[in-house]
């Protein structure tokens, strides 16, 4: 699974690259242009430190986008849906990809041809498991985690949230998905697997997802919709990039 | 053509040239080639297009109710209950669509048409209820917001509530999958005939019905695509190049999905305005429909500035004869595109918009969604706005001896950011506008009628200005905040919170970021939010405030927290107790607690008559509104310990006021108890006639025979006393009121033996609305007699009727000086007590209550 991408590495079909760094704001300096609305946008963050994280991870995602699709990084013209998902603007979509951050920790994944989310959470504060997955789980979910250690038990909820918010945003509609339809109670047996989510405009979509492993204090899953054949995972580094 | 005909046509009146027009077009589609066939009665039978598009959507959203269609009317004189029951059950049985639901068997979905006899006439009686009007709107809002199972419910609802004897309201509630607006006039025509035909005991008159919606729907399955081919490249043309949305006054750039809810204004266009607009409308050889329309573009134009404005209408979808007598789903939506480039005058915007409108209806029959989904419009929204100039040409209710009104029920939702509904009234036309909270505030509505007649009057009577001469709108100038700002994009205020929902909120918010302080316009993506943190936010609002789960994707349309207050306070999620029945005004609020039926509707007389500046919040029972109200027994000392929960979530420090009548103080009592052990400071508690059962027991000494008696004398006197105290012209309503009254006990008592006898019968009964009333009236009963009240230290105020019933103890504290260790001061109200807070006797005791209130203060504060 930890086979190390490079610069030459090709994406080839039914495979996904994933890209993480856990200190996002080195990217900061980039040689990437920023659109006006994204500027404007970064202005509007009320910490310089989630200004700074904002330009650099769009700077970042231009980078390896025109990796993989070629061309320059300042030409890369990205789209929003309604529900705020971003995808290349060019039509047909070939290369897909998902973000997600968490504080300084930024995630990236590729694949060609198939929607896929990516989602990361990092382990820094105490939630209120109870409150929060009589919200967000499932009955079989919320068995699970009672059945658990006190202990294991925040870990195990993070591991679920993190498959939930991959499948959603690989389905695309991400918050407006409620998390009660998307049962992953399997993650904690398995760290790959496949879900159902029931309530959908095709109903019964199927979604593949898997485990990350990226650091210990994070916690991270990848969802797409056909089973890839690899996953390769790995950590940026600001000289390889250009 | 030759010049004559050519001549003779331009001298034609617009509603004579559409009459021609509807003429040539009947003859066209009575050609033999393309006839709709008569298929044999089936059970089953496939979905037109627009229904199966309902039918897509309401799978994505099983509980929306913005699909249902409602009818409200006031029916004023006496009326027959039976005979309107048996004329709509002869409505329901000539039109196969009423009785249709939906079934999904193996992928494929299909009408299945059941029996006649399903529609039963829901009768409800709201004239014992302080205010029955208003109970019977809030009847009417929960039914029209009551969602359809499409699978197994009855599609057509009829309700009858009875407001007093020769009062009533009818609803009419249908699922749009199976009925449009002409659909509901049919209806109505119908039920007027059948009605009559009860009454009078002989069949009705109707028309035979040649076909059924399902013949529409087998035949739209057979065309083939050539026959929209022209309406398809009509349609293209007309929309071709860059359709911008439409930009409405003040509405928030949020990104991803919006809220629905919304919210209603209504308004009048006076009948000398009326009268030029028919005249300019005759002499400018458009119609009056046209004419608003012009007007309603120029408005959004001069507010946004742009040169396209894009407002839809519906059509009726009919221009089949065939189909003009049918009940089912055939309207559609036109878009029209206003052009108002180069600073047009108002005659020449008239001049453009005219075959804008003719092209339109004349190409009606594409469905909407197609238009919609053209390549280059796919993204684009085009139904933010939406004009209707309706018919009197629909049907209306007419009943013998019956005056009929149409009502307007309030909304929860919108269909439309902006949706304005006008209809004929006698001279004037009467106007509804429902709008999304989303991108209006509510004082933004009464602006906009003004600026739009303002507008309309501009283009009546002097056409030759031009739009930037016209005078520019003041709700340009309004956020959907509500705030005027003095330049656009500044805000007004500095992101303080303007109620205690906003300042609760900002609490949870300020914990979650661990940022202080946050303005309640900030943008919870742009403080740093994400999903998780969106999850946490969500679980602390339902927990410390709502009680009902708040769907993550709200953040998105709301993502402020004055956003998120709005769509907490409009957007059906509520507390689950507090009801704020006068939010506003500086005072410390005070809260009052429902008496044994649970509900609050009885106390708006009260808040209404409190000083001004004094906030007024009632405190109902939950199950009130919980559709099956099976809730645990509760001590009293629970009960109070929610409500005081629920206060305290909306107001975080005192002083706190509580009172309540009847249960209620008893309850407000505990309450003072709780959170007076809570260190917080409660100046007073007003006590409203609630004898102690101790109190009450000591009239009951004695036989059977004799209690019977006093406690029909006691009846009888207070009845008899409240008649007197009426005006004489409403002493025969409140009679009949009073009278049904106990009509309603007889019905509830059966009620109860049907339902204990069917116990254990496969057949469940559905719990009608009184007999749910009972249930809670007999736990909050149970826990009235349990309560063994803590003794209290504080100020309390008790009001009483003078008029006791007979036979009861002499006590003029009612049983409560036993407990009261602090002061208790009781107040002699004139009168019974039942009608002690309504009219007219309310005045009393509201000024009373604020003296007491003001005299607590200033008793409680430090000398010199």
């Amino acid at each position: 699974m930890t086979t190390r991408l490079t610069s030459a590495s090709r994406l080839e079909d039914g495979e996904v690259h994933v890209w993480w760094t856990g200190e996002t704001q080195r990217f900061i300096d980039l040689n990437v242009r920023l659109r006006a609305d994204e500027q404007e946008r970064a202005g509007r963050f009320r910490a310089g430190d989630d200004r700074d994280r904002f330009a650099a991870r769009r700077r970042l995602l231009r980078a390896l986008l025109a990796r993989y699709h070629g061309g320059q990084p300042d030409d890369i013209e990205l789209l929003a849906t309604p529900f705020g998902k971003l995808h290349l603007a060019t039509v047909p979509a070939t290369i897909t990809f998902s973000m997600t951050s968490s504080g300084p920790t930024t995630v990236f994944a590729f694949t060609r041809h198939q929607p896929i989310g990516v989602d990361v959470e990092s382990y820094d504060r105490r939630l209120d498991e109870r409150g929060l997955a009589r919200m967000v789980c499932t009955p079989s979910e919320r068995a699970a985690l009672a059945a658990l250690d006190e202990g294991r038990r925040s870990r195990a909820f993070f591991t679920f949230w993190t498959h939930k918010e991959a499948v959603s945003k690989a389905d695309g509609r991400g918050l407006s998905l409620a998390p009660t339809e998307i049962d992953v109670a399997w993650t904690l047996d398995d760290r790959a697997g496949t879900t159902v989510v029931a309530d959908g405009s095709s109903p019964g979509a199927v979604w593949h997802s898997c485990t990350l492993e990226l650091a210990d204090e994070l916690s991270a899953a990848v969802a797409t919709a056909l089973r890839p054949q690899h996953v390769l995972c790995t950590e940026l580094r600001p000289d390889e990039l250009f | 053509m030759n010049g004559d005909v050519r001549d003779a046509l331009a001298r034609l009146s617009p509603e004579q040239r559409a009459q021609l027009t509807e003429q040539l077009r009947t003859r066209r589609n009575q050609s033999p080639t393309d006839g709709i066939a008569h298929r044999p009665d089936r059970q089953q039978y496939p979905l037109s297009e627009a229904q199966h598009r309902l039918w897509r959507l309401h799978r994505l959203r099983p509980d929306t109710p913005i699909y249902n269609l409602q009818v409200a009317r006031e029916l004023r004189g006496p009326l027959d209950a039976v005979a309107l029951r048996q004329g709509l059950a002869q409505v329901e049985r000539r039109h196969a669509t009423l009785r249709a639901n939906f079934v999904e068997r193996a992928g494929a979905v299909r009408q299945v048409v059941a029996d006649p006899g399903r529609l039963v006439l829901q009768q409800i009686d709201v004239s014992d209820q302080p205010d029955p009007m208003q109970a019977a709107l809030r009847v009417a809002q929960q039914d029209a917001e009551r969602p359809f199972d499409l699978e197994v419910d009855p599609l057509f609802r009829a309700t009858l509530l009875r407001v007093d004897n020769a009062q009533h309201i009818l609803l009419l509630t249908l699922h749009h999958i199976v009925a449009d607006g002409w659909s509901v006039g049919i209806i109505e025509e119908e039920l007027s005939e059948t009605y009559r035909a009860c009454r009078e005991h002989r069949p009705a008159a109707l028309p035979d019905l040649p076909l059924e919606y399902a013949d529409i729907a087998y035949w739209q399955r057979g065309r083939g695509s050539e026959a929209l081919q022209a309406e398809v490249e009509y349609w293209t043309r007309q929309l071709s190049g860059t359709v911008a949305p439409l930009e409405l006054p003040g509405a928030g750039t949020a990104a991803g999905p919006r809220s629905m809810a919304g919210g209603h204004h209504t308004f009048r266009i006076p009948a000398p305005l009326t009268a030029t607009v028919h005249d300019r409308s005759r002499r400018s050889r458009v119609t009056p429909f046209t004419l608003l329309m012009a007007a309603f573009q120029i408005l959004l134009h001069r507010c946004s500035g742009q040169d396209d404005v894009v407002v839809c209408t519906p059509v009726a979808g009919r221009s089949r004869r065939e189909t003009e007598q049918l009940v089912g789903y055939f309207n559609n939506l036109v878009v029209l595109r206003g052009d108002l480039r180069g600073d047009p005058t108002c005659a020449t915007v008239l001049e453009r918009l005219r075959p804008v409108v003719a092209g339109a209806f004349d190409h009606q029959e594409l469905p909407f969604q197609t238009v919609a989904g053209l390549p280059h419009l796919s993204t684009t929204p085009l139904t933010r706005a939406l004009f209707v100039l309706q018919d009197t040409g629909v049907g209306t209710l007419d009943l013998p001896d019956v005056a009929t009104t149409p009502l307007t029920v309030a909304a929860s939702t919108s269909d439309f950011d902006l949706g304005v509904f006008v209809r004929p009234d006698k001279d004037a036309l009467s106007g509804v506008i429902r709008y999304r909270t989303h991108s209006f505030s509510p004082d933004m509505l009464p602006v906009l009628v003004d600026d739009f007649l303002r507008v309309l009057r501009s283009v009546v009577e002097t056409p030759d200005a031009r739009a930037s001469q016209l005078a520019r709108p003041a709700v340009a100038d309004m956020a959907a905040t509500g705030e005027k700002s003095t330049q656009p994009g500044v805000q007004g205020q500095k992101g303080q919170p303007r109620s205690a929902l906003e300042s609760a909120l900002r609490d949870i918010w300020e914990r979650l970021f661990r940022v202080r302080p946050i303005g309640v316009h900030d943008d919870f993506f742009e403080l740093g939010g994400h999903s998780l943190l969106a999850a946490e936010l969500a679980a602390e609002v339902e927990q410390r405030i709502t009680g009902q789960p708040l769907p993550l994707a709200s953040l998105f349309s709301a993502p402020t927290i004055s956003q998120l207050a709005e769509l907490i306070d409009s957007g059906g999620w509520s507390w689950a107790s507090l009801v704020p029945i006068k939010p506003t005004g500086t005072r410390p609020p005070l809260y009052f607690v429902h008496a044994h039926g649970g509900n609050v509707i009885g106390y708006r007389d009260l808040a209404r008559h409190l000083d001004a500046d004094q906030p007024f919040y009632g405190l109902q029972a939950p199950d009130i509104r919980a559709a099956d109200a099976v809730a645990e027994p509760r001590s009293l000392r629970e009960i109070a310990a929610r409500y005081v929960e629920e206060v305290r979530s909306l107001q975080a420090t005192g002083p706190y006021f509580v009172g309540g009548w009847c249960l209620g103080g008893d309850i407000a009592y505990e309450m003072a108890c709780q959170l007076t052990a809570a260190g917080l400071d409660v100046p007073l508690v007003l006590l409203v006639d609630n004898p102690r059962p101790s109190h009450v027991a000591t009239g009951r000494n004695g036989r059977v025979a004799a209690r019977v008696r006093t406690r029909l004398l006691n009846r009888a006197v207070m009845e008899w006393d409240n008649l007197r105290e009426l005006p004489a012209g409403a002493r025969p309503a409140h009679v009949g009121s009073r009278l049904g009254n106990v009509a309603v006990r007889l019905l509830v008592g059966a009620e109860r033996w049907v339902a204990s006898a069917l116990r254990g019968a496969p057949v469940s009964l559905p719990t009608s609305w009184t007999l749910r009333r009972e249930r809670i009236a007999e736990r909050h009963e149970k826990a009235y007699q349990e309560y063994e009240p803590s003794a209290y230290t504080g100020q309390v105020a008790l009001f009483r009727a003078e008029r006791q019933p007979l036979g009861r103890a002499q006590d003029p504290t009612l049983g409560w000086s036993p407990y009261v260790a602090g002061t208790l001061d009781v107040h002699d109200l004139p009168g019974h007590r039942i009608g002690l807070l309504s009219e007219p006797r309310v005045a009393t005791a509201a000024e009373l209550m604020v003296q007491a209130m003001d005299a607590a203060v200033r008793a409680e504060a430090p000398p010199g």
